[in-house]
């Protein structure tokens, strides 16, 4: 993506992640802030932690925005709406969250900025979709993608008090990658025959995405939604959670159950169980499964993760340990691929680490530059636009740029 | 409309739920896709995702999830005329996608080298389970343990209070994944195109999740602890789950306080409760976070969830109703968004994948096909004469339908 110019009015997580993919694959990202309060996600707090961590970065600001140039730009008062559309007439891309309502207000529409840019591609995220009469609500992925959409719904256990709180950003982070996607068609689109893309994704058709087969069968077989099994009676107990004596769990995930039968056997120190008629056969592990994951369940108990982890490391069949973040972060596998990659802090005087986007090209982690303060660029852009000190200057006592 | 991918060729030699997931999204956005399978086909054709046969007339809705608008060649690659058809096609392809793990690229010659040997422009895109790199490589993945398991997802959604670990969904870490390679394989397709070199694409299911665990561990990167999950008692009442009478959960998510105080409670006809806190900081102690918590609860647990709805929109507040399927299907923003495909089946739809272009909502121009449901086409496509292709099925190198 490297010489592609991607202007972004966007906050939050959700759209601004997308421009942090595109950054991270080279293009040159300009993110548009509001000259006083920034993208208010520079003040959020998220799982009672603010702006902590290294140097005083806030790690939820962070994440979405490494890479970028930030410029201080009030673009609702004439002169700003100017610089924007002037900055868009030299972009490849206009991505944004803002709702169609707002966009209008703003006079900010595919067709003000195809004035200025005819080739610009305009990519849009919603809560809802830019259709029906839900198209100018706010939504947040907490309440469109994981609630509404279905997510939760599904991940919630009866047995549980309550359905599972998503993680900050847990939506976001995917629908911004599919922003970046359709961006990236797009371009390749507009390279082929010249024809610029309007792009668009919401939080509730990612989570339809992501629960498809929940979806998809529910419409194939009527009303009733899938069966749900519990831990107790997994259909397959070769694919199951199975917990540890230091009270860790261990997830199994023997698709082929017939062919790996003997192994798992062999695993567990159970040869007798191999030929033993109440589970040798995949309908006699069905009819028996209560009983077998009763059984398996003494035999994982016994062991603690670290000796389970020993042993099924000659398995023939696919396993993991349930891991915590720390466990993700210190991952033979996460250091190996360049999963986390370091960026210093302004001053130069830390480094801490950000998550790599989950794509690499030709087998190389990409470099992470950090997150810009806000309105860190605003100099550079416009001289690059061809102002001078003078004219920059005026903009800022108008407080239309800082 | 022409969609974005219209015209681009790709070949892809993948089986179960992540990488053709990610050729079907792409299949989507207009590429044409040929799903390239052995001889005994696709493993995905006769897995039993999580002991669910949902099949209905024969019909496979996971096979038909990750294979819709894809074209069909059975194809013995091993064999010598086998692999001059493979050739041909990775010739014909601008993209080659594949979840063959090393040892089985190695022995198929399929490896990055091998195939842009003999197609320098192709974009060669692998999926898998730990990353191309370290021990792991070598090791075959499933989205419930390399994502869900490994890659911390099941242990970070899972509340101390929850008797069980929360259990992953079918195909919840594959469908994402794929969509994350898909998107790659459009980047690549511009760098192609801008450069005219090859590029090699790589996403794992491990990865994947740490991508969307991304501010998890930022956090524990940052800090060297597990990210706090702020107590529900300390969380904002208005972005709390509350039950209503018929036993569903409601999610408020009005994350910006301030704004929606006067709304969020007037919704719930609290309206004094609007006049007891005026400013924000008399908000924020635990016990008036704990008052109005208890208030919106006898509220919200009195009404029908029908209700409740009703009087949140009616208001502009952020909220929703945790959804079943069965609601999701039915959701109006769904319908009139077009996220679920109609199928050449009329009872079933299909998920699209999540990007549209130029107000159009995405649609399914064929079927998953049968294996081996258009070699013949294909190979004609390829060059093969009548005869050249009759041969090539009476030698058992190609199966046809």
């Amino acid at each position: 993506m490297q010489g592609v110019k991607v202007l972004e009015v966007a906050a939050w997580t959700f759209v601004p992640a997308a421009g942090a993919v595109l950054a991270d694959w080279g293009a040159d990202v300009i993110k548009v802030e509001h000259p006083e309060t920034g993208d208010p996600q520079r003040g959020l707090s998220v799982g009672a932690v603010g702006a902590r961590g290294v140097g005083g970065v806030s790690f939820i600001m962070e994440q979405p925005n490494r890479g970028k140039r930030s410029i201080g730009l009030d673009f609702t008062s004439d002169d700003g709406r100017a610089l924007l559309l002037k900055l868009a007439a030299e972009c490849d891309v206009f991505l944004t969250n803002l709702l169609p309502g707002s966009l209008e207000r703003a006079r900010l529409t595919v067709e003000d900025l195809r004035a200025v840019n005819p080739k610009i591609i305009y990519a849009r995220g919603t809560g809802y979709g830019v259709r029906g009469p839900e198209a100018n609500m706010g939504g947040f992925d907490g309440a469109s993608y994981f609630s509404r959409g279905g997510v939760a719904g599904m991940l919630h256990d009866p047995a549980a008090p309550w359905p599972p709180m998503q993680r900050p950003a847990f939506g976001d982070i995917v629908g911004g990658f599919a922003i970046a996607s359709g961006i990236a068609a797009a371009l390749y689109k507009r390279e082929k025959t010249g024809e610029p893309s309007v792009v668009d994704v919401s939080l509730l058709g990612l989570a339809a995405w992501q629960i498809s087969p929940d979806l998809v069968a529910t419409g194939l077989l009527g009303e009733a939604n899938l069966p749900r099994f519990t831990t107790d009676e997994m259909p397959n107990p070769l694919v199951n959670y199975y917990r540890t004596s230091d009270d860790r769990y261990v997830q199994l995930m023997f698709l082929q159950a017939d062919k790996l039968w003997p192994d798992a056997c062999r695993l567990m120190d159970k040869p007798e169980w191999k030929d033993d008629p109440r589970f040798a056969t995949g309908p006699a592990r069905f009819e028996n499964r209560v009983e077998l994951i009763s059984e398996m369940r003494k035999v994982f108990e016994q062991k603690t993760v670290a000796e389970w982890r020993a042993i099924l490391s000659t398995a023939q069949g696919v396993w993991a340990v349930v891991q915590t973040p720390q466990e993700v972060l210190d991952d033979v596998q996460t250091v190996a691929n360049g999963y986390m990659r370091p960026v210093r802090t302004l001053d130069g005087e830390h480094t801490y680490d950000l998550v790599m986007n989950p794509v690499q090209f030709d087998e190389t982690p990409p470099d992470l530059v950090r997150a810009p303060d806000a309105g860190q660029h605003t100099d550079e852009l416009l001289l690059e636009l061809g102002m001078d000190y003078d004219e920059i200057v005026e903009l800022k006592v108008a407080g239309v740029i800082n | 409309m022409t969609l974005p991918l219209e015209g681009i060729k790709v070949l892809d030699f993948s089986e179960h739920g992540f990488v053709p997931s990610s050729a079907a999204a792409l299949g989507d956005m207009g590429a044409d896709v040929v799903k390239l399978e052995r001889l005994s086909g696709d493993a995905g054709r006769s897995i039993i995702a999580s002991g669910m046969v949902a099949t209905k007339d024969g019909y496979d809705y996971l096979f038909e999830l990750f294979n819709r608008n894809k074209r069909g060649l059975g194809l013995d690659v091993e064999a010598p005329a086998g692999r001059e058809v493979f050739e041909r096609a990775v010739k014909w392809a601008d993209v080659y996608i594949t979840n063959q793990l090393p040892r089985v690229r190695r022995k198929l010659r399929t490896e990055p080298a091998d195939l842009l040997a003999i197609n320098p422009k192709l974009v060669y895109a692998k999926g898998h389970g730990q990353g191309q790199r370290g021990p792991g490589a070598e090791m075959g993945g499933f989205d419930g343990v390399s994502y869900w398991a490994r890659g911390g997802v099941a242990h970070v959604l899972t509340e101390p209070t929850f008797p069980s670990l929360v259990q992953q969904r079918p195909g919840l870490g594959d469908i994402p994944s794929g969509m994350f390679l898909a998107g790659g394989i459009c980047a690549g397709l511009v760098h192609v195109m801008r450069t005219g070199k090859g590029v090699v694409v790589d996403t794992s299911l491990l990865g994947a999740a740490a991508w969307t665990l991304g501010p998890d561990l930022s956090y524990s990167s940052m800090t060297g602890e597990q990210l706090p999950t702020r107590p529900e008692a300390e969380r904002s009442p208005l972005t709390r789950p509350y039950k209503t009478a018929d036993g569903r959960w409601v999610s408020l998510m009005m994350i910006d306080e301030a704004r929606y105080w006067a709304q969020g409670l007037r919704a719930l006809g609290l309206d004094d409760l609007v006049d007891a806190y005026p400013d924000p900081a008399s908000r924020q102690t635990a016990s008036s976070k704990a008052a109005v918590h208890a208030r919106i609860n006898e509220v919200i647990g009195g009404l029908q969830t029908d209700e409740v709805v009703k009087r949140l929109t009616a208001h502009d507040c952020i909220y929703s109703v945790f959804a079943t399927p069965v609601e999701v299907l039915d959701d109006e923003a769904v319908r009139d968004n077009g996220y679920l495909m109609e199928h050449p089946r009329d009872d079933v739809r299909i998920a699209a994948a999540p990007v549209q272009f130029d107000d159009e909502a995405l649609t399914i121009r064929r079927p998953g096909p049968a294996l081996g449901e258009h070699s013949r086409e294909v190979l004609a496509e390829l060059g093969y004469s009548k005869d050249e292709i009759g041969t090539l099925v009476t030698d058992g190198v190609v199966t046809a339908v």
